[in-house]
């Protein structure tokens, strides 16, 4: 499964991304010759065992002394607490990923028994016993729907400088959703405002550049949509993404 | 740093600005900078009097050094936080529009929504304007909840006799009696709002509105001597006296053979006039442009000679400023804030009646045959000094300042003035609703507590950021970049 996804993403690069990709390995490979950092090579094993896919498995190197990873915990705009995990894997490669917390079993109790009292309360009244199968049923499908398409534990943002951004988000359940864009069609990475449910809230977003009129900007594409870390996280998030597309741009 | 920065920034102001406008220069330390607020449903793109009077004081406040938001509500597809000139910052709120292009008002649903933007932008003064936008209201209400000092600007005049009048008269009374300070633009509106919602007259003050003269200059070149034009630029309403300019236009067109009339604006009194030209036959002598864009009126008015103008209310009339800075000699009726805004060497003042008006257009008909009007040129720089924003800033802002010092009511000596102020029925009723929009914020803080909103990047103030473009050694650049024009 894993090289499946691997050879879409190369055939989206229309040949030679791979190539490109390994060659900045190499280099970082070379620059980092001293001793790793201990910390930085502990907080590395626990993520990989996290990780399922994506463009970084790609090498062959040695891992255990391309990256540097720094942890650090911030709050949503709703007041929840999340984690911004950020490995370099090169000078021109960063990965960015925010985890939300798990599932809580409280609130998955109280929703469970919020559901089963509301039925039981329906069948003292009617007498039917559909309604308490109906229940359980509605617990279970809510659940896993719930688990599949709504609940996303982690969002990543991966930032090749050669290649372009991808963004994976994966759900509760295991699944994960990745979408890729081009390093040709991105214009820029902002952080903008919104207004979002009675909040006014700061998000960063990638604007495409419009492929007939450069200066345009066709589409604008918000990041780490479901957890909406607050400034002080997307500031930190938007200084590195600058920073790679600075290097780009130079180039 | 930011003392150095301050002091380019005005540098570059100074240079920029063109010279006809630099009557008032700012002044190099404002003794305070406030975070302002500025609310009220009418803004651009709607055009009128209301929006580019927030729009010009916004600016010049920005100016000033002040920091100046404009909140108002969604129009059509412009929703969102967008940037204007300066980088005055607008909200465009996804709130229900009602009727004439104002929210609806609970006093409730905009709650939310506008503690969260008073909070994120640290906002010390809330500034409403004009008494028909709800959602002015709306934010005076939640901002006396919310402790804030708030300002209120009126812009109309209104009457006592009818039904409409009496209940909106009764709102104001409501929502005026604990604003901080309440600025008119003229004597005539200061008395009206006075007795409108009976208020303590030392906490109105009168500030007029300006005109940008630049927009305004006179134009010699075009005006030939061998007819007189009369241009009348209104909207065509029973409340700007279009009756009694359909009175006039046979009358005087009988009497002078080289009389022209050109008539601007577009309502439902052009079907009156329209009916007069027809009478009378008079295609050639009378022509009826039409709804006008803001930028053509200065086109519009330079071709003429004599500015009629026969409202009758009026607060202050910005038209016939707008003709005197273009060098026109004004006719005007006696009524409102009208006597106020003009010397008398530049106006005609006349009884709102058809024989009134007449003569004094005959008046201004044979100075000007004889010559002894003022040229265009000097009438346009003597009215340039006259109204100018900066002026108005300089003006408003002592009002910030004074408001700034001085105490916001608490909750309980809100409850008595209303009560005591406003009347047993409508205050108790109103003072229920303050407790309970007190009980709804109380609420929204334990929900989502001040400390977990962002603050927002300040692009104008002591700590802007949308100067930084212009001076690429300073190190904050790199804070956060603001789109300009993105928004979702």
């Amino acid at each position: 499964m894993l090289h499946s996804r691997l050879n879409r993403k190369n055939r989206n690069e229309a040949g030679g991304g791979g190539g490109e990709l390994s060659s900045t390995r190499d280099s970082s490979f070379r620059r980092r010759e001293g001793p790793p950092d201990r910390r930085a090579a502990g907080s590395y094993s626990k993520s990989r065992s996290r990780r399922h896919g994506g463009l970084c498995s790609l090498s062959l190197l040695p891992r255990r002394w391309e990256m540097a990873e720094e942890e650090r915990s911030f709050l949503t705009v709703s007041g929840q607490s999340i984690t911004l995990q950020r490995c370099q894997h090169s000078a021109a490669c960063r990965e960015f990923q925010v985890r939300c917390p798990r599932l809580q079993l409280r609130s998955l109790s109280a929703a469970t028994c919020s559901v089963w009292l509301a039925a039981y309360g329906l069948f003292v009244l009617t007498q039917n016993s559909v309604v308490l199968s109906a229940a359980i049923f509605v617990t279970l499908i809510g659940l896993l729907v719930y688990l599949h398409f709504v609940k996303i534990d982690q969002e990543s943002l991966l930032i090749v400088g050669s290649l372009g951004i991808q963004m994976t988000s994966s759900y509760a359940s295991g699944k994960e959703s990745t979408a890729f864009i081009e390093m040709s069609q991105i214009k820029d990475v902002v952080i903008n405002e919104a207004i979002y449910m009675q909040k006014v809230i700061y998000y960063l977003c990638i604007l495409l550049q419009d492929p007939v009129e450069p200066h345009v900007v066709s589409e604008v594409v918000p990041l780490f949509q479901s957890s909406k870390p607050r400034l002080d996280c997307l500031v930190e998030v938007y200084k590195s993404c600058q920073e790679i597309l600075g290097q780009k741009k130079k180039s | 740093m930011a003392n150095r920065r301050r002091g380019n920034h005005r540098q570059f102001l100074s240079s920029t600005s063109s010279p006809t406008v630099n009557s008032h220069k700012p002044s190099t330390h404002p003794c305070r900078s406030h975070s302002i607020c500025m609310v009220s449903d009418f803004f651009y793109p709607n055009m009128g009097g209301v929006e580019s009077h927030i729009y010009q004081l916004s600016q010049c406040l920005i100016e000033r050094g002040h920091k100046v938001i404009i909140v108002t509500h969604a129009y059509e597809d412009r929703k969102g936080i967008r940037y204007l000139t300066n980088g005055l910052k607008v909200y465009y709120l996804p709130l229900r529009v009602m009727y004439n292009q104002s929210t609806a008002t609970t006093l409730f649903h905009s709650l939310p929504l506008l503690r969260y933007i008073f909070v994120r932008e640290r906002v010390t003064i809330i500034h409403a304007h004009s008494s028909f936008s709800a959602m002015a209201h709306d934010a005076l209400f939640h901002a006396k909840t919310m402790q804030l000092r708030t300002v209120f600007t009126d812009h109309s005049l209104f009457g006592f006799a009818d039904v409409s009048s009496v209940l909106t008269n009764k709102l104001l009374t409501v929502s005026l009696c604990d604003t901080n300070h309440i600025i008119c633009v003229s004597y005539t509106s200061k008395e009206n709002t006075v007795l409108r919602a009976a208020l303590n007259p030392e906490i109105v003050s009168v500030i007029p509105n300006a005109v940008d003269p630049t927009d305004f200059t006179p134009d010699a070149s075009r005006s030939d001597n061998k007819t007189i034009t009369i241009v009348v630029v209104s909207r065509l309403v029973y409340r700007k006296g279009i009756d009694l300019l359909s009175g006039i236009i046979p009358e005087l067109c009988q009497k002078y053979p080289d009389l022209h009339f050109l008539i601007g604006g577009e309502g439902p009194k052009r079907i009156v006039l329209e009916e007069v030209r027809e009478r009378y036959q008079l295609h050639d002598r009378v022509r009826l442009l039409g709804a006008l864009e803001h930028q053509d009126v200065r086109n519009v008015l330079v071709q003429g000679h004599i500015f009629l103008n026969t409202s009758l209310t009026e607060a202050f009339c910005m038209a016939i400023v707008e003709a005197a800075s273009c060098g026109l000699q004004v006719v005007s009726t006696k009524v409102g804030g009208i006597p106020e805004v003009l010397p008398d060497d530049f106006i005609i003042l006349c009884e709102p009646s058809v024989n009134s008006l007449c003569s004094g257009l005959e008046k201004a008909i044979i100075q000007l045959k004889s010559g002894s009007l003022p040229l265009p040129e000097v009438i346009h720089n003597k009215v340039k000094t006259f109204y100018t924003w900066r002026n108005v800033a300089r003006r408003t802002e002592k009002v910030y300042d004074r408001v700034a010092s001085e105490t916001v009511l608490p909750m309980s000596k809100r409850l008595d003035r209303l009560i005591s102020h406003c009347g047993p029925v409508t205050g108790c009723i109103f003072a229920v609703l303050a407790v309970l929009s007190f009980l709804f914020l109380v609420f929204l803080r334990w929900m989502i507590p001040d400390d977990h909103i962002d603050s927002a990047v300040d692009a104008t103030g002591l700590n802007g950021v949308w100067t930084q473009q212009l001076f690429p050694n300073t190190k904050k650049k790199e804070r956060v970049q603001i789109p300009r024009d993105a928004t979702i």
